[in-house]
């Protein structure tokens, strides 16, 4: 039968995926539709897993890019559908280490073609052969320099510097270098041959052909290679694997980060760096703000290039979602995930579609109140073009302005999952049941602290020449024992001062003090990655050459273990979950090894894990097998093997009170506790901390990547608190915890950070939340603007202080 | 059948059509001379990589006459860019590191000459200040990495040591084993690269036949002697293309002095199927020419085939 009647409304019925429990909704067309409800109570299961999915699904079948697979539907029917693209954090937040903003945006391609087709090329290295847009891209091995490597900085190793102090022991050079690793069996080896020994003698000692040889070595006779090349290649080279050792020479002057000589900055090669377009190269344009740059080009005469004005338009599409604070060659992976929820967006309105349905993830988050409103404004925008706009949100603002409001809960996981309301906002105030309502009418209104914790003079950390990106030589004092808030609008430097200033230091002076909540400090391949990122950062850049003064911290010697919880994802595999990365899943698997069952079949602790012997054999133990459907789509279909569960049959056939493994890790953290609360007490412990924190909702074996940078945090606040560590004169520093929390959830980690405190702890959260702000005992405020115009601290105090502050621009935003 | 229709059969059915010529030469005889594609005895085929080994022969001969003084010299000796102002690691780099391919230059592989590495290399003013100005990611000597860099620096010391290097091959090897090649390409900048500067035209000249070909394999199997006459010294072949006297740690077991080396077995070999290719055990040599495709087909099989007749 075809429906010729034209819906207004899109319908879903008995949607039953997850916890939901068999809801119908009606989401309206044409309208802004906001979706709220504690976090696990099935918002994001509606939202994404069936409205997304099915538009999705729907959609490629028509365009005939995808095969039609016939999984199971979480609901009866949906009429009224559109094409749907879904905004959603946690899946982009995996994208490749190496696009950029600009890459991402396609503005950097759009770049390199101005300037292959209208960049003024300097005669001087004009070979007459025409440019190819590849020659202005430094991610390819065509338009790399190949000095630098694309970087656009280079090392220089300061040979007299290394070498000036006559009076150090050979081992002591480069920072004792030759105290450690590899380096000191090598150099053993090689004074043992040459007559000197690394720990007794100082390099006065040395005969000048000694000295000669520990510098540039003997020529390949021995395996160390010279003192010389070595540390180039240590910072440098192949070799390179830490930024540590770079790091300590280049405090002690000893290596100096300078522009790269051969391309002048650009990273490019040398026609390319000879190539400008009204004066700058691509890798200036590049480099700038996104609002200076926009500046700059549509100062340009662009009546006659088309390819200018489609830049131009693009780059406002930026500014307008707020991203004017950004340079197009920002790595994507240093974005916060509001900021990469944004740059999607303003794709979407580049491409000035109508007609579509778009699902977002909360896309308030990471933004300051005053950049709220204009993001409204922009969605706004969007549904008043004919689009739908489906939001999965808590933010209060956002609900305000919203059409349609549908409420899911009450609570989370198995208590949750029923419709509690759907219809408009003022009839939502007096919905009763809503965990969500009251505190939007103010009747439970969010505890707002009114008595702050005295700061302490002598007890605080003080941070000076604080110089890193856009800083501009501040100097602070971060008061201990209290809770200090971090706020500014986006890109005024908080995370400069705090991720990328005050963490180095501290971990620098606190070392093994000093806790990241990576497994196992071995792996930090992720700080490398920073190290390059900050390297080819716009900032990276305009301080190359210069000397700046290096900050400097005093005060930290009053902590006795820092912890820095930041969103970074919880472990590498791609089958750790919370279980594992809490520890609590080698208590369980032996729970399952110690049952009867396991026992008289001689199963152990491994069978009941998918990385070992319980691993289905044709999935990996993953569950689903990916197929690619073309266009970049990938499917996931169940495993008919293991039935989607990951473990071999045996595994499963173990229980453990009733239920096997993977009903185990299907379990929400609530579920599991009461599963556990009589069996097993460290784990009932933890995942009462867990709960605690608001991840009461999540489930023990949901993936890694399905986890966002909010919940991470709060998983890696539980494992260190689970620890039971004494938290006097600890640190915490945390960065936005309350992203993707509700009210009600929101509520009860403050009050847990709040018990950090008054047991004796320091906290410092770097926060856009005026709840959070609130109930912090003291704010520290960056600004006034993101990029160029921010970069100082533009007031401090309690936040009441703050709110009668004509300075500040979060004061009036904070509550009372 | 005999050798030769066997060889074409096993063309045919493997549908080589790239294949140009094939000899067979074992014992002081010619067992097959196969031509294909109206190729005759005196059709010029492209040698690329092959003209390596001919420049590690001309090294050998280089330090027999004592124009180069050693293979541990520094490379800075004969170029200056190289002294370190460009690269603390360039004093390090020895004309060994050239042989063995060594010299810890960075080199992003690709199908190496129209690799985006020797794409920038040819837009460049000059190439040796170029390759002076690429970053060393590796300490020379601790790794193999092939590279087309270390063969035109190599190219640029045996100049500077010996004068014009084309004359001094073609006086010191090509004569004596009567091989009419044509002069090399020199880039604008003054270097011999046998390959050119990317375009066909450039890279002919030094094309050779298939038989002259086989007066190098002749001259490698017998040790760097070629009808009674003393070319390069032995001890300088032996080692050239010995893997057990591979004297740089780093260096891969594969790889003599810019000679391809196998377990009984050694060879020059060129991009897109060109061979010389030595078994001293059996005292035979297999030749092969073909017309390079962006494929890059190598006929090994074919070799190893005609080793079984």
């Amino acid at each position: 039968m075809i429906h010729t009647m034209k819906s207004n409304s899109i319908q879903i019925k008995n949607a039953r995926i997850h916890n939901l429990k068999g809801i119908d909704v009606t989401i309206p067309k044409h309208k802004l539709t906001v979706i709220t409800g504690v976090s696990g109570s099935g918002k994001s299961s509606l939202a994404f897993d069936t409205l997304y999915e099915e538009g999705k699904r729907r959609y490629l079948m028509f365009s005939d890019t995808q095969f039609m697979v016939d999984t199971e539907p979480g609901f009866d029917s949906i009429t009224g559908l559109s094409p749907t693209v879904a905004v959603e954090q946690r899946i982009i937040r995996q994208s490749n280490p190496r696009s950029t903003v600009g890459t991402r945006i396609k503005i950097s391609s759009m770049l390199a073609a101005l300037f292959t087709n209208y960049g003024k090329r300097d005669p001087a290295y004009d070979d007459g052969l025409p440019l190819d847009i590849s020659m202005f891209q430094r991610g390819s091995a065509r338009g790399m320099c190949v000095k630098c490597l694309g970087k656009g900085v280079a090392n220089l190793l300061g040979e007299e510097a290394l070498f000036m102090d006559k009076t150090q022991f050979i081992c002591d050079v480069a920072c004792e270098l030759g105290r450690r690793g590899s380096t000191r069996s090598m150099l053993s080896d090689f004074g043992a041959k040459y007559g000197f020994d690394l720990w007794k003698h100082r390099l006065s000692d040395l005969t000048e052909e000694q000295l000669r040889l520990l510098k540039y070595g003997d020529g390949g006779k021995s395996k160390f290679p010279g003192m010389v090349p070595w540390i180039t290649m240590l910072t440098n080279g192949a070799l390179s694997t830490s930024g540590r050792l770079a790091h300590l020479l280049r405090q002690k002057g000893m290596m100096a980060q300078r522009t790269c000589p051969k391309c002048l900055g650009t990273g490019l090669g040398e026609q390319a760096a000879h190539t400008t377009f009204h004066g700058k190269t691509i890798t200036e344009l590049e480099n700038m703000y996104i609002r200076d740059l926009y500046g700059f080009l549509s100062s340009c005469d662009n009546s006659t290039n088309p390819l200018l004005t489609e830049i131009c338009s693009k780059l406002s599409c930026m500014i307008e979602v707020g991203l004017f604070h950004l340079a197009l060659s920002r790595p994507l992976p240093t974005l916060s995930g509001g900021e990469i929820q944004r740059l999607f967006l303003a794709s979407y309105i580049i491409t000035e579609m109508d007609s579509i349905i778009f699902v977002f993830d909360e896309p308030t988050i990471g933004l300051h109140e005053t950049e709220k409103q204009n993001l409204i404004r922009i969605i706004r925008c969007l549904v008043d073009n004919g689009n739908t706009v489906v939001a999965v949100e808590h933010d209060e603002n956002f609900m305000r302005e919203a059409d349609y409001i549908i409420d899911i809960g009450p609570d989370a996981g198995v208590r949750g999952g029923v419709k509690i309301y759907e219809g408009g906002f003022a009839e939502f105030l007096k919905c009763k049941t809503s965990r969500t309502a009251p505190y939007l009418t103010k009747e439970k209104g969010f505890p707002i602290k009114t008595a702050f914790r005295p700061v302490s003079q002598e007890k605080c950390l003080s941070l000076s020449h604080a110089n890193i990106h856009n800083l501009k030589d501040v100097g602070v004092k971060l008061p201990l024992g209290i809770m200090v808030g971090i706020a500014g609008v986006s890109g005024s430097g908080k995370s400069s001062l705090i991720s990328d200033t005050l963490v180095p230091k501290l971990k620098e002076i606190l070392k093994s003090k000093c806790v990241t909540g990576e497994e196992g400090g071995k792996e930090a391949v992720s700080p490398d990655m920073e190290q390059d990122a900050s390297d080819i950062s716009p900032t990276g850049f305009s301080n190359a050459g210069q000397i700046c003064t290096s900050p400097s911290l005093s005060g930290a010697e009053a902590i006795r273990r820092c912890y820095i919880i930041d969103q970074r994802p919880i472990g590498r595999s791609r089958t750790s979950c919370p279980a594992t990365y809490t520890g609590i899943f080698d208590r369980i698997r032996a729970m399952f090894a110690a049952t009867e069952t396991a026992k008289q079949r001689g199963y152990t602790a491994g069978m009941f894990s998918v990385n070992s012997a319980g691993g289905c054999h044709r999935c990996k133990g993953d569950g689903v097998i990916h197929y690619h459907v073309g266009f970049g789509n990938f499917i996931d279909i169940a495993c008919e093997e293991c039935g989607g569960s990951g473990y071999l049959p045996e595994a499963m056939e173990v229980l453990l009170d009733g239920k096997s493994i993977r009903d185990v890790l299907e379990m929400s953290v609530e579920e599991a506790k009461d599963f556990f609360c009589d069996k097993d007490k460290n784990i009932d412990h933890l995942l009462g901390i867990l709960v605690r924190v608001g991840m009461g909702y999540i489930r023990l074996g949901q993936a890694t990547p399905t986890i966002s940078g909010g919940e991470s945090q709060r998983i890696k606040l539980a494992k260190e608190l689970a620890k039971g560590k004494n938290t006097k004169d600890a640190l915490y520093i945390l960065d936005e915890p309350t992203t993707g929390l509700s009210f009600s959830d929101s509520e009860r980690l403050m009050q847990l950070l709040d018990e950090l405190v008054q047991q004796g702890a320091s906290i410092i959260i770097t926060e856009h939340d005026p709840y959070v702000l609130s109930n912090c005992d003291y704010i520290i405020e960056m600004g006034p603007g993101g990029g160029t115009d921010g970069g100082n601290v533009i007031a401090q105090g309690t936040p009441d202080e703050l709110r009668k502050s004509e300075k500040s621009v979060i004061g009036k935003y904070l509550k009372n | 059948m005999t050798l030769s229709e066997e060889i074409t059969d096993y063309i045919t059915r493997r549908r080589y059509r790239q294949i140009n010529s094939v000899l067979v030469w074992q014992d002081g005889q010619t067992l097959a001379e196969n031509y294909y594609n109206s190729f005759t005895p005196t059709s010029r085929n492209v040698l690329r990589s092959v003209a390596k080994s001919i420049l590690s022969l001309a090294v050998g001969i280089a330090l027999d006459t004592g124009l180069l003084p050693g293979l541990d010299i520094p490379i800075a000796n004969y170029l200056p860019l190289f002294r370190g102002g460009r690269d603390p690691m360039h004093p390090l780099i020895t004309v060994r590191h050239l042989l063995t391919m060594t010299s810890g230059i960075y080199w992003n592989g690709g199908i190496h000459y129209h690799c985006p590495m020797m794409e920038q290399m040819r837009r460049s003013h000059n190439w040796l200040s170029h390759i002076a100005d690429c970053t060393v990611t590796d300490i020379p000597g601790m790794r193999y990495n092939y590279k087309e860099f270390d063969v035109i620096l190599l190219a640029a010391v045996l100049e500077a040591a010996c004068g014009d290097l084309y004359d001094f091959i073609d006086r010191k090897l090509y004569l004596p084993l009567g091989i009419h090649s044509g002069r090399w390409y020199k880039s604008p900048c003054g270097v011999y690269y046998s390959v050119g500067d990317g375009e066909d035209a450039s890279e002919k000249p030094s094309n050779l036949t298939a038989r002259e070909m086989l007066t190098i394999g002749r001259l490698c199997l017998a040790d760097g002697s070629f009808c009674g006459q003393r070319i390069v010294s032995e001890t300088y072949l032996a080692d050239a293309v010995c893997r057990s006297k591979n004297p740089v740690p780093g260096t891969s077991p594969g790889y003599g002095y810019l000679f391809c080396l196998g377990s009984d077995w050694y060879a020059c070999r060129g991009y897109g199927g060109q061979r010389i290719h030595v078994f001293p055990d059996e005292n035979m040599i297999v030749i092969i020419q073909a017309t390079p495709t962006a494929r890059g087909m190598a006929y090994d099989d074919l070799i190893w085939k005609i080793r079984e007749l």
